[in-house]
């Protein structure tokens, strides 16, 4: 039994969704294998070597892997001897996973939930309306785990050992020729602990400040699709059953309708809070804490009171300086 | 060129799905059933294609019984060139669906597939992944534009995580639609029903040569538990005071 955990990382770091990724690892079964694949790892390597619950970390570093594409990448994890491979139910693990599932001719399992026993999941289906169980009868299992789901795994002072593997050969069949990342300043999506979503109920005008406020308190943005389909938000912020998956501790809608297909995306989040003048918005229902009110005399209450807190600092500041 | 969209028949979105007593089924009979919209939008890409002229035909192809015949011709209304179907009893997993597919098309030969990146129904996001794997091809899922170069290749812009990459793939390539690829144009009336009128060709999976069991069992499905909210604050000192409580700080 080796369970293998695909890393996903930018070049710089490792992305946290792999940690939530290595504990839902820990409930299968031992060893846990991380491995890493790009080029010019050695900062990164080190990083998750000292994840907790792993047993090694394999690394895969070439020019050529600079570009993950996936037919190498799904050449390379079919080469291994692993009984599970797992990786992150987003756009990196659900590009890679099916594919090696098909080299490896076993039958995927997507957005696990649950652990129940080995082989054995809880998904869900219908944009999270049902849920049910899945056993797979397959000697290896290919996985993708909901991050949200599992609790991120801490960092050791004890790193496992990291070993260098070869790169395999594939004819190139298919190269990157650019990248358009998002402000990187701003936390995960997908794992930040507080998100400011922007639904349609927002003027278009008060975005920038809604983006400060969230800035303001290390929120990640996040927005309907009726938002990113107007142009007023990139693609990479949608929430919902075709986008992200959130489950913050801290889910704040402004002025989102709450249609099934988001509640679908953030469902999980620990706290709730709905802002929305609407008081039949689904999400009003929804959410555990209401505010019926209009977003724009919401947003500027808020920022008076920072500014008065400023001006309270500033005021202290010079009393003490006299 | 040919292109190839795999099409699934789903319980249309506008309806919701209920759970068979007995809990190992989601009840379809009498339900309305429809296009998966992300191979919809996919079957739109294609045709777009087609219609400027650098794609000789669209083929669409779904797997699963007779009532499947539907959306084979919903899709021959929209400008499908030719529909076909594998005959299977039940609709079979994405694995399974991707199996059936890769044996068709030794016999139904293609240069590209297009298709949703995901179903409705079990959100397994799987297929094009599956079959690009099985046939040693090509990927770019989740694209949001796609344009052919003459050079056998394809410049697909992909929705990652983060924001967007494009990728250049060499053809034959498998590519999954995201929501923005395009916009699934209306049937008219007259191809609606010059469509009913067209021919499918049917296959027996027999004829393809492939057990029809499923690796995985998928069972006890149940209603996500709902969460219970609406409580109402008055004011925004009231919001913020929830806020602090919640470990909230600027």
């Amino acid at each position: 039994m080796t369970v293998g955990v695909l890393i996903e990382h930018d070049g710089k770091h490792m992305k946290t969704s792999s940690r939530h990724v290595i504990t839902a690892a820990s409930e299968c079964q031992k060893p846990i294998i991380a491995l890493v694949i790009g080029y010019q790892l050695d900062s990164i390597a080190a990083e998750v070597a000292l994840c907790d619950g792993l047993d090694a970390v394999w690394v895969l570093d070439h020019p050529d892997y600079e570009y993950a594409s996936a037919e190498r990448v799904a050449l390379w994890v079919a080469s291994l001897a692993l009984t599970h491979v797992l990786a992150s139910a987003n756009a990196f693990g659900k590009n890679l996973i099916p594919r090696i599932a098909a080299l490896l001719n076993v039958s995927p399992i997507d957005g696990v939930l649950s652990i129940l026993a080995d082989k054995h999941y809880v998904r869900a289906m219908y944009a999270g309306h049902i849920l049910c169980d899945v056993i797979s009868d397959d000697l290896i299992q290919c996985v993708t785990i909901t991050p949200t789901a599992f609790k991120s795994c801490a960092s050791l002072k004890q790193a496992v050992s990291i070993e260098s593997h070869a790169s395999v050969d594939l004819p190139l069949l298919s190269k990157r020729v650019s990248m358009h990342q998002a402000d990187s300043e701003s936390p995960e999506l997908a794992t930040a602990a507080c998100v400011m979503t922007i639904g349609r109920g927002v003027p278009p005008e008060l975005i920038p400040r809604i983006k400060r406020l969230a800035k303001r308190y290390k929120a990640a943005l996040g927005a309907t699709r009726a938002v990113v389909d107007a142009g007023l938000l990139p693609n990479e912020c949608q929430v919902g059953q075709t986008g992200q998956v959130v489950a913050p501790d801290l889910y704040i809608a402004w002025g989102v309708s709450g249609a099934v297909q988001h509640l679908a995306g953030m469902k999980h989040s620990k706290q709730i809070v709905s802002i929305n003048k609407n008081p039949d918005a689904p999400m009003n229902a929804f959410a555990d804490f209401v505010l019926e009110a209009d977003v724009v005399s919401v947003l500027s209450a808020w920022e008076a009171r920072f500014a008065s807190l400023e001006e309270k600092c500033v005021s202290q500041e010079l009393e003490y300086e006299l | 060129m040919i292109i190839c969209v795999p099409i699934k028949r789903v319980i249309d979105y506008r309806v919701s799905a209920h759970i068979r007593p007995d809990a190992d089924a989601i009840v379809t009979a009498g339900v309305k059933h429809s296009i998966n919209p992300f191979d919809e939008i996919a079957l739109e890409r294609a045709l777009q294609e087609r219609d400027s002229g650098l794609v000789k035909k669209v083929i669409v192809v779904a797997v699963g019984d007779a009532d499947t015949n539907e959306i084979l011709r919903s899709a021959l209304a929209m400008g499908a060139d030719e529909a076909h179907r594998i005959h299977a009893s039940k609709t079979p997993s994405p694995f399974l669906t991707a199996q059936l597919l890769k044996l068709w098309l030794e016999k139904n030969p293609c240069d590209c597939i297009i298709t949703g990146k995901q179903a409705i129904d079990d959100d397994a996001n799987q297929l094009g992944q599956l079959l690009a794997g099985f046939l040693g091809w090509s990927q770019a899922m989740f694209a949001s534009k796609v344009s052919f170069k003459k050079e056998a290749a394809v410049e697909v812009t992909r929705e990652i995580d983060g924001g967007l990459e494009t990728i250049v793939c060499q053809m034959p390539a498998v590519i999954s639609a995201d929501l923005r690829l395009a916009e699934p144009r209306l049937a008219s009336l007259p191809a609606i029903m010059l469509a009913k009128g067209k021919p499918i060709t049917v296959t027996d999976a027999s004829e393809l040569e492939l057990s029809l069991t499923e690796k995985t069992r998928v069972f006890n499905y149940r209603t996500a538990p709902i969460r219970q909210g609406g409580k109402r604050v008055a004011n925004l000192n009231e919001l913020m005071q929830v806020l602090n409580e919640a470990g909230m700080e600027a």
